[in-house]
């Protein structure tokens, strides 16, 4: 299988700094899957969009969302309930990329059925790093049957 | 006496008896001592034979002891070995004085001493003979035996002598025996005469010893009856009669046989212990015998003695009883003469008349009195048949007395008597009489006559008539009598009148079988009895006294009684007449009198307080013993003092005033102190009331002690007084009133009533009324008079604002409860508002008075200070809350911007890295270094906070699983470090388990960080301390100084700078934390391996924080 053949997959980041996403944007730069990433920098935006509300009428489905917890208005846990209760969004595999190791953070993503959870690291080889992790992810998700 | 005819033939044959007896007795006895002498004899030969063997056996002994003394004395062994091989004068010398002496001392025969070769060598002998036989078969056996050897006795070859040799050996001190020492005995000298000799008078006893020589018995020593037998008489085995043939056949004891003789004896033979000897003791039996037939002769002797005797005392006694016989059979006639001329005498003496008849009634004798009284004499009536002399009268019915005296005679009567009779004397002189005739019979009982009797009772006749006229009278006055009368008879009969059985409800006959002790009440029996006693021995002459009978019915009946005792003329004791009189009612009266006396005084000596009556001076005339007792005073001391002298000083008016007032108005309260001589003054409580005693007013006071009643209020009122809380007293009369008032008007349900209408509450409750209140409630409503609060509560209790609460006050009150108790706010005199907690106490209603306690508690600081507390708490939360807040703040908000420095920094680095230089790189490393520790630091300090605002979840958790997970955790450390990890088995407790898996991999962690040169070793155990458990980790590290011991758990203290070990210096802070969250503690302290031990304790049962 080639990227070449595929079309470029549509990545949502939800994440309110800026930094961060530019951060998450050269990583993926560097890797060997073809994506487009969609950058939202806040829950109620991310919700309009998922749902093409809106300016984003013309938003793409993404086949995977990387949700930041800490968000400006509809914080990243808001978000995460609603897309995995609604029934057209539930199979968008989600990654929650956060600051906070705290146990309650780790506790109540995976009760709302987030996908994976990758603290965001501070050194950049490891920043790398969670974004392959996230390309193995993705590679494994598209050999599934529902997908082709 | 009889005697009895002892007749001759049974003499004789008596006699005969006697000698028959006597012979077989002696018969007997004879046979008896013949048996006894021979067992005599025999003892005695035993004894003898045993005698002597032992004599002899000590005998020999003693003479082997004389020979031992030489031959075991070392000195006398030297001087003869000496001697042996080197003879001199001067050795000779010295052991013939030694043998010398014992020579002469022990008269041996001879002493000698020879060589081993049998040589005389050194002798001492007797006598002037030379020749010597020497003994060479003792001495050599002497010589190989090295004891004292004796030779038998044997005839001297050289001299023809009888001798005994001993022998011993004499040795030198390699005892080598170098001589033998040689006593020589002539046995004639002491041994034949020591077994020949007999210790008593027997001629034919001979004791003799003997041995055995091939097939003969040989006479050892000379005999008394043969000569030349020593060693040369011999009894050839087969003559089995003799007593020596057996004693070598061995037979020992006794034996009877024939001796050497030809006598018959008795033997006794015995071995000689020690030799090959026997000795025979012997006795002829012809000797025996002799003494016995000597005394058969004396015992014949005897017995023909005591025949004799016998026979003589038989004729004695015969003889003398035939005289005894003769004798008494004179005297006896004499007497009989004697007697019959007393007869006569007496018989004409008597005073009454006597005649005698003959067996046919024919008159023979008539004594004079009887001439005189019939009018016959003696001369005239003699042969006469008795009636015709007699004619007898009845005196009662004047009938003929049949004077025959056939009856008699035949035997039909055998005596009869008539007391009154008449007799007509032949001059026609009625004269009364009594009369009796008796037979008369003769030795065989046979009647031979009769005797007549006849006394003159003239005189007698005279009194009785005056006597029976008399008691005629006696007993009339005695039945008609109106008191009771009773004669009692002297064994205690009863005789009474009709008064006397009507008094005690008996018939006359029914007290005729009753003793006098049967009516009388027991109590009294012995008092009767006494003065029944008295007036029997006339001590007194009458008696007055009150006893009690029994009724018939069984009731007491008291009487007044006066008894004297009878006598008749003669002055003999006939019988007690007693005069009774009733007197059962004025007894019963007294009695009931004296009891209500007694019940009167037994009820105020009962009485718990004083009792008296005073007169109007004031002179106590009655009173109780409370009254002595509490004064102190006797009966004679109260009697002179006035009643206000019992009063304490200082109250004496008072109780004057008072006293006075009683007189006028009849009755007087007052409180008084009573002055005890006892005690101090007792207050007391006095009710004097005015009665008339013997028609004059006297004051009956009772006073009761109130000490008890006055230190009851008076703690009341001081603890009312100093209460801390606020008290106060209302009376509800008004209110009870007021509601009786509803209840009356047909208001059935009281609290239906108040519920419908909360403000006739206050109706009902302004009837009520303050009566005292406290000083603390004083101070509450920040009142000063009294007044004032009593206006103030007045008010308060009918305000609306309260009125819900004294709503349910009242309720609480109808329906019974005994108190209530609400908190509630209220305002103070000044306006301030209070809360307090208040109790209204409905009890005293039990004892029925009106009154309400109500007690208030200011709570107002109390609840200003809870509703503080609350806000605190509240504040507290908040912070915490806060807290966390800011610790989640700092873990997300501070570490974005470090991780954009970081990050951007090594983007750089990642994509400009070849157009920076080596210290561009350098700087850029720096940065990242700094940016990653920040993070460390921020995230430690995270969870030490962490530690205190989350609550710990403690749960049963397996720690082994803990520390398992922990290596698991550390494993790549623990590879690297090459550290060996030993843990026993850890219990399982109830731990917050992340927080217990951080202590732990906090402290293996420092233990594989901090180690020394070698590999690390940790040893993890734990202790039970009962509640708690304490856990050890103990590494052989590099250790810690003594002085860091506390400052490391503090937080980011550090003892090493990073580029030794890296690390933030929290991880101990945060170990801490946890330890102390678990109710533990921790601590380090130096091991022996150099290392350091972190120790640290959990709570057993620790709950949720």
């Amino acid at each position: 299988m080639k990227s070449s053949e595929l079309s470029p997959i549509e990545i949502l980041l939800v994440e309110d700094n800026p930094g961060d996403a530019r951060l998450a944007k050269e990583a993926l730069k560097e890797s060997k899957i073809a994506n487009h990433l969609n950058v939202i920098t806040d829950g109620e935006k991310a919700i309009a969009y998922l749902n093409k509300l809106k300016e984003y009428k013309n938003a793409v489905t993404p086949d995977l969302i990387l949700l930041d917890l800490n968000l400006p208005k509809l914080d990243g846990r808001e978000v995460l309930q609603r897309i995995k209760n609604d029934d057209k969004l539930r199979s968008i595999p989600v990654v929650i990329l956060t600051t906070s190791k705290a146990e309650e953070d780790i506790l109540k993503s995976y009760k709302l059925h987030a996908n994976c959870y990758v603290t965001k690291p501070i050194d950049l080889d490891q920043f790398m790093k969670v974004v392959r992790s996230i390309e193995d992810f993705w590679l494994s998700i598209v050999k599934l049957p529902s997908k082709t | 006496m009889r005697h009895k005819i002892i007749r001759k033939r049974y003499l004789v044959l008596l006699a005969l008896l006697v000698f028959i007896m006597v012979t077989s007795a002696a018969f007997f006895y004879y046979n008896y001592q013949a048996e006894e002498i021979l067992n005599e004899r025999k003892d005695e030969i035993k004894t003898i034979a045993e005698l002597k063997s032992r004599e002899i056996n000590n005998w020999i002994k003693e003479r082997t002891s004389d020979i031992n003394v030489f031959s075991e004395s070392t000195l006398f062994n030297d001087v003869v070995s000496d001697y042996i091989y080197y003879p001199s004068e001067r050795s000779a010398k010295l052991i013939e004085n030694q043998l010398e002496l014992i020579k002469s001392n022990y008269d041996y025969d001879e002493l000698f001493i020879t060589n081993v070769e049998e040589e005389i060598k050194i002798i001492l002998k007797t006598g002037t003979d030379d020749t010597l036989n020497i003994p060479v078969e003792t001495i050599r056996k002497s010589i190989s035996n090295s004891k004292v050897e004796f030779s038998d006795f044997y005839i001297c070859p050289l001299r023809g002598g009888i001798h005994l040799d001993f022998t011993a050996p004499l040795m030198n001190r390699n005892n080598e025996v170098t001589a033998v020492i040689v006593f020589r005995i002539d046995p004639n000298r002491y041994l034949y005469p020591l077994i020949s000799s007999w210790p008593n008078t027997n001629r034919k006893g001979e004791t003799f010893i003997l041995r055995k020589e091939g097939d003969y018995a040989l006479f050892l020593n000379e005999l008394l009856y043969k000569k030349n037998t020593a060693l040369k008489l011999k009894v050839p085995i087969t003559e089995s009669q003799y007593p020596s043939v057996q004693a070598i056949l061995g037979y020992q004891g006794i034996w009877e046989g024939v001796d050497y003789l030809g006598e018959t004896v008795l033997s006794y033979i015995k071995d000689i212990e020690g030799t090959s000897w026997y000795l025979v003791a012997k006795l002829d039996k012809s000797t025996i015998f002799e003494e016995l037939n000597y005394r058969a002769i004396l015992i014949s002797i005897i017995g023909l003695l005591i025949t004799s005797f016998a026979l003589m005392g038989l004729a004695y006694f015969y003889i003398s009883k035939q005289k005894d016989l003769l004798y008494e059979i004179s005297r006896v006639d004499k007497e009989l003469l004697a007697a019959q001329s007393k007869f006569k005498t007496i018989l004409y003496s008597i005073g009454d008349a006597v005649i005698t008849t003959d067996e046919k009634g024919i008159v023979q004798q008539i004594n004079s009195a009887a001439e005189k009284l019939t009018g016959w004499t003696e001369a005239d009536a003699e042969g006469i048949g008795l009636e015709l002399i007699f004619h007898l009268e009845n005196a009662k019915t004047g009938d003929r007395i049949d004077s025959s005296v056939d009856e008699i005679l035949v035997g039909k009567v055998t005596s009869t008597l008539t007391e009154e009779a008449i007799l007509v004397s032949t001059k026609g002189k009625r004269i009364p009489v009594s009369e009796s005739k008796s037979p008369i019979k003769d030795e065989n009982g046979d009647i031979i006559g009769v005797v007549f009797v006849l006394r003159d009772q003239t005189e007698n006749y005279l009194k009785q008539k005056a006597l029976e006229e008399s008691e005629e009278k006696f007993r009339k006055i005695f039945e008609d009598s109106p008191l009771g009368k009773s004669m009692t008879t002297l064994d205690g009969k009863i005789n009474v009148n009709n008064a006397f059985c009507k008094m005690l409800g008996y018939t006359e006959s029914e007290l005729a079988d009753l003793h006098w002790k049967e009516i009388t009440h027991p109590d009294d029996h012995n008092k009767s009895e006494k003065i029944t006693q008295e007036l029997f021995n006339e001590q007194i002459e009458t008696a007055t006294y009150e006893k009690r009978y029994l009724h018939k019915s069984g009731n007491i009946v008291w009487a007044n009684v006066t008894t004297s005792i009878h006598k008749d003329s003669n002055g003999n004791k006939l019988f007690f007449l007693t005069t009774v009189q009733n007197i059962t009612e004025r007894i019963e009266a007294q009695q009931k009198i004296l009891e209500e006396k007694k019940f009167t005084e037994s009820v105020i000596n009962a009485m718990p307080g004083i009792f008296y009556l005073a007169d109007q001076a004031g002179n106590l005339i009655k009173w109780n013993n409370k009254l002595e007792e509490l004064s102190g005073l006797s009966e004679n001391e109260i009697q002179g003092v006035k009643l206000f002298d019992l009063i304490a000083p200082h109250d004496r008016e008072k109780m004057t005033q008072a006293f006075k007032q009683a007189f006028n108005s009849g009755e007087v309260i007052v409180e008084a102190e009573f002055a005890s001589r006892i005690k101090n003054h007792i207050p007391f409580y006095f009710n004097g009331i005015k009665i008339l005693k013997d028609d004059k007013p006297v004051l009956l006071v009772i006073g009761i002690d109130i000490s008890e009643r006055l230190f009851a209020e008076k703690r009341y009122r001081s603890l009312f007084d100093n209460s801390p809380v606020a008290i106060w007293e209302e009376d509800w009369k008004g209110v009870i009133e007021y509601l009786d008032h509803l209840r009356n008007n047909g208001t059935t349900n009281l609290l239906e009533y108040f519920e419908k209408n909360n403000m006739t509450v206050s109706d009902a409750l302004q009837n009520l009324e303050v009566i005292d209140v406290n000083s603390k409630t004083l101070k509450i409503f920040e009142a000063e008079k009294h007044e004032d609060i009593v206006e103030l509560l007045q008010k308060n209790i009918c305000s609306d604002e309260s009125i819900q609460i004294y709503a349910e006050e009242l309720k609480a009150f109808i329906d019974g409860k005994e108190t209530y108790e609400t908190v509630m706010n209220l305002k103070t005199l000044t306006g301030r508002r209070i809360n307090v907690i208040m109790q209204v106490n409905f009890s005293s209603f039990k004892t029925n008075t009106n009154q309400v306690i109500v007690s208030i508690l200011d709570i107002t600081e109390i609840t200003e200070m809870q509703r503080k507390l609350e806000h605190t708490l509240e504040d507290l939360k908040r912070s915490n809350k806060d807290l966390e807040q800011f610790a989640y703040v700092a873990s997300h908000d501070l570490q974005e911007p470090l991780r954009m420095v970081s990050s951007y920094v090594q983007l750089i680095e990642r994509r400009y890295k070849s157009m920076l230089d080596s210290d561009g790189i350098e700087f850029i490393n720096f940065a990242v270094d700094g940016a990653k520790r920040m993070q460390i630091l921020i995230n430690d300090l995270l969870q030490y906070s962490r530690v205190s605002t989350r609550g710990s979840h403690f749960e049963l958790t397996n720690l082994n699983d803990v520390i398992n997970k922990v290596l698991l955790n550390l494993s790549s450390k623990i590879e690297e470090t090459k550290a060996k990890i030993n843990f026993e088995k850890l219990p399982d407790l109830r731990v917050d388990e992340v927080q217990i898996t951080r202590v732990f991999q906090n402290l293996i962690s420092n233990s594989l960080k901090y180690k020394s040169d070698n590999a690390p070793v940790i040893d993890l155990f734990s202790i039970d301390k009962g509640d708690e458990i304490q856990f050890s980790v103990s590494d052989n590290g590099i250790g810690i100084s003594e002085e860091f011991n506390e400052k490391i758990f503090e937080i980011f203290v550090r003892l090493h700078t990073r580029n030794e070990f890296e690390g933030s210096g929290m991880g101990l802070a945060i170990c801490k934390r946890i330890v102390e969250k678990h109710g533990g503690r921790i601590w380090v302290e130096s091991n022996d391996k150099g290392g350091s031990t972190f120790n640290f304790t959990i709570n057993k049962n620790l709950t949720e924080i």
